[in-house]
């Protein structure tokens, strides 16, 4: 390709220039080192930051109503919260095969993994979705007290993520290339971790 | 200048800055209603010129993007624009519009939303113009190259207009109407503008350090990615105190917080590219505005925004000098500036002339900059005192508008230095280059 | 051998980014379902004990089952960073930084508990 530089800059003196000979590689200041598609760490690190920060918003809004938080939380049903993290995690296993599988060049056995993970989404979401019937039942919602404003946000920012990895897995599953389930299943496992770090913050602590 | 059609960005430029000039001017008569609150008043009352003075920012900020967008697309495409004609042709009918809106404006006719104001035959005209330029500069990037800096400008360009139609639903629940108006005007300057600047920064970036245009990508997809991220959701900081449900102050607070780190990452992204690239553009001022831009953005935009973003604060600040000190600096630092380093990077290649003045431009720079800086710097003062005698002592409105008359005697200081520095940059873009004039293929050594 | 989990885990391990060890497509499976294993059984195993021990009274914990709980759920982010998310010896930078991560939410979280234990007394 023709430099794009502009032109005026090939003065006698342009051998002063000490441009260091950029590889393209080196150019994700060390993001490539993860493996997937970069631009998915970005997003995964930015993620982390917000999920991050309403955890520790959760934490700080208890100390201000302890009790009543305590109260609210007994409305929350653990089992579903532990069977959910089961899910998550055996998910993420198989991932894990899914990546496992490209290495091998074995598209079919890939995609049968990434269908494996997304059903188990899948069984989460609707997990969840009753988890949300009983509490809409019980005339609980959005504004009924911080606490459940809180729970309502983030559970539902990551069930939203949920859905949104969903259809990650499928692309990656119509375009399976190393990079690509790399990338896809990164994003996946960055919501199972969320969760294992949500499920004990809302629903444990009191 | 590598296109002919690349020369139809100078109607742009000039016209921007003609109204660059005159929302200066407005700028400078409002100000001094504040302190002499009867000037003008029969004549010309206080909401027609903050009227004028706010949409002739706006108006000039979106002709500058164009003019921006016709100079750099033919250079990126690397063919041709589609129709310099029709490009033309938009830009007399977005001045049109323009004109009819101030005088509109003089006589009365407006729909009174902040930002929104203009009646509703020329929002549909500033659609018609915003269709013949998508249509245009769209049809110029699908027969050229298609590069990253021409893709994410061009993505901005067309959400630019989409969120437009927001300005046609006036819903007269007034709650309701301030929801959909900060779609516009929040996730204009917090989202698709943010993107437009990035583009612009890298386009910049990638003629003026050397830098390989396949790192300046890598920088704009990852502060492409962190805008959207953080601002779209960010919009939850105006919907605090408006009668939007409760949960808003959660998302606001977290999200707009987090709309720091991009204007953060244009600061690094700019300096690291120049560090790594070298300095020897021969048109310093270009990059001076680059790299001023970065910076007053970050702090316009990032220090200042933060400052009351969080719905613990805002609850005492909502609406306060606070707010403008915060808009001037932010809309100063990332979209005047990025406007102004386009211009001045492209200038002297639009009119053949090389050298130019630039000492005078840079003369411009700083002037400019640091009044601006003083302008918002005795507004925020004023705000600290205005919230803390109104919000917290409950002092009356007018009450306090007499305590903080200095600040307001200050700001009107720094707002005619504003209007020097001004004319001098634009003095030093459109008159002041003297030197020989060189024709521009003279000057391009052979590829 | 599986070097991932005896080995590798915080050492400097060379030989784990060579690719003669491994088998050459990165986590073995063993590892994975090791690392499976050990998640899922703590969630299960506190899930027993909390159905066991629970008096629903939504008394606030000490700060040692606070801890605990923290501790549990921590692990598990953990294992999925350092092997499912594959934050290997490569990416040596980037572990610290996640591992930061993980020690901020954790001692938040706690602070906020310590300090409620200590406003209820
Ligand atoms: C270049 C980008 C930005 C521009 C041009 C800009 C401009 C403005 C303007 C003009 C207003 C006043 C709107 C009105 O009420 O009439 C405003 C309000 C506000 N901005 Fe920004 N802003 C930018 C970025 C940010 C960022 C990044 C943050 C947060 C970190 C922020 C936080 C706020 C807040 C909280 C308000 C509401 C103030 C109030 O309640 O009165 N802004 N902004
Ligand atoms: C490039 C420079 C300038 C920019 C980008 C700019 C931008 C703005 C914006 C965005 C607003 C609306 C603020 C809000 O809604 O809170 C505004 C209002 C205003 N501006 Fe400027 N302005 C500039 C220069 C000036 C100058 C030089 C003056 C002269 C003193 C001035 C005086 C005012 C006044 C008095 C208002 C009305 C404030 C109010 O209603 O309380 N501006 N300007
Ligand atoms: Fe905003």
């Amino acid at each position: 390709m023709e430099p794009d530089q502009d032109t005026i800059a090939q003065h006698d003196d342009s051998g002063l220039m000490d441009h260091d000979p950029q590889s393209a590689s080196d150019a994700w200041g060390g993001l490539e080192a993860l493996p997937g598609h970069p631009l998915m760490w970005v997003l995964i690190l930015s993620e982390l930051v917000v999920f991050g920060a309403f955890l520790l918003t959760f934490s700080a809004a208890r100390i201000g109503d302890p009790a009543g938080f305590a109260n609210d939380q007994l409305h929350l049903d653990r089992v579903m919260g532990g069977i959910n993290t089961l899910v998550l995690l055996t998910s993420g296993l198989f991932a894990v095969f899914a990546v496992r599988a490209i290495k091998k060049d074995a598209v079919l056995q890939c995609r049968v993994w990434l269908a494996g993970t997304a059903v188990l989404g899948i069984v989460f979401l609707i997990v969840k979705l009753i988890e949300y019937g009983t509490k809409i039942d019980a005339g609980i919602g959005l504004e009924t007290s911080t606490f459940f404003t809180l729970y309502y946000l983030i559970t539902g920012f990551h069930a939203l993520h949920v859905v949104m990895g969903l259809g990650v897995l499928g692309v990656v599953a119509i375009w399976p290339n190393l990079t690509n389930i790399e990338t896809g299943t990164a994003f996946w496992h960055m919501i199972d971790m969320v969760w294992v770090l949500v499920f004990p913050v809302i629903y444990l602590l009191r | 200048m590598k296109y002919q059609s690349q020369k139809v960005a100078l109607y742009y430029i000039y016209g921007a800055l003609t109204l660059f000039a005159a929302q200066i001017l407005f700028g400078v008569v409002a100000g001094t209603v504040y302190v002499f609150p009867n000037v003008l008043s029969e004549l010309l009352p206080f909401n027609v010129i903050r009227m004028i003075h706010t949409n002739a920012l706006i108006v000039w900020l979106l002709m500058g993007y164009f003019g921006a967008a016709y100079y750099l697309l033919p250079e990126e495409c690397e063919t041709e624009l589609h129709s310099p004609k029709m490009a033309i042709i938009q830009f007399w009918l977005f001045m049109a519009a323009t004109a009819a809106a101030v005088v509109g404006y003089i006589l009365g006719y407006h729909e009174g939303r902040e930002f929104l104001e203009q009646p509703l035959p020329i929002k549909v005209g500033i659609v018609v113009v915003a269709l013949m330029f998508l249509y245009n500069t769209t049809l110029t990037l699908l027969k050229g190259r298609k590069t990253a800096v021409s893709n994410v400008l061009m993505v901005a360009l067309w959400f630019v207009a989409l969120l437009f139609l927001f300005a046609f639903y006036n819903p007269s629940n007034l709650a309701v109407d301030k929801m959909y108006w900060w779609y516009v005007v929040h996730l204009w300057v917090e989202g698709v503008w943010e993107l437009i600047m990035a583009s612009i920064l890298a386009f910049l970036m990638i003629k003026m350090t050397g830098v390989d245009r396949e790192v300046v990508e890598k920088w704009l997809y990852v502060m492409v990615s962190l805008s959207l991220f953080t601002g779209i959701l960010g919009t939850g900081h105006h919907y605090y105190w408006i009668g939007t449900p409760g949960y808003w102050q959660w998302i606001g607070n977290v999200f707009s917080t987090l709309e720091v780190v991009p204007f953060f990452a244009m600061v690094v992204f700019c300096f690291y590219m120049v560090w790594k690239g070298g300095r020897d553009h021969p048109n310093k001022a270009a990059l001076l505005w680059s790299l001023g831009c970065s910076v007053m953005a970050f702090f316009g935009a990032g220090v200042w925004g933060f400052m009351h973003t969080l719905s613990s604060i805002n609850y005492y600040t909502h609406g306060t000098q606070i707010t403008a000190a915060h808009g001037h600096l932010a809309f100063y630092g990332a979209y005047v500036m990025l406007n102004l380093a386009i211009f001045t990077y492209a200038l002297p290649y639009l009119r053949g002339r090389e050298p130019y003045n630039q000492q005078l431009n840079m003369w411009g720079f700083w002037i400019t900059t640091s009044a601006m800086a003083f302008m918002t710097f005795t507004l925020t003062f004023a705000g600290v005192v205005q919230t803390h005698l109104q919000r917290v002592l409950g002092m009356n409105y007018m009450e306090v508008q007499d305590q903080v008359a200095l600040f307001y005697w200050m700001r009107l200081g720094a707002g005619v230095v504003v209007l020097i520095g001004v004319t001098m940059i634009i003095w030093s873009l459109v008159v002041a280059p003297r030197g020989p004039r060189v024709t521009a293929g003279a000057r391009l050594p052979a590829e | 051998m599986d070097r991932h989990l005896t080995v590798a885990a915080e050492s400097d391990d060379i030989s784990a980014s060579s690719t003669t060890l491994n088998d050459g497509h990165g986590l073995s499976s063993r590892t994975a379902i090791f690392v499976w294993l050990l998640a899922s059984g703590t969630t299960v195993m506190s899930m027993v004990l909390a159905l066991i021990g629970d008096d629903r009274t939504g008394a606030m914990l000490g700060i040692l089952p606070a801890m605990t709980i923290m501790m549990v759920g921590s692990l598990k982010a953990w294992l999925i960073l350092r092997y499912y998310l594959g934050l290997g010896p490569s990416a040596d930078g980037w572990r610290g930084l996640f591992i930061a991560f993980l020690i901020v939410i954790f001692a938040g979280v706690l602070a906020a508990q310590a300090a409620m234990i200590l406003m209820n007394r």
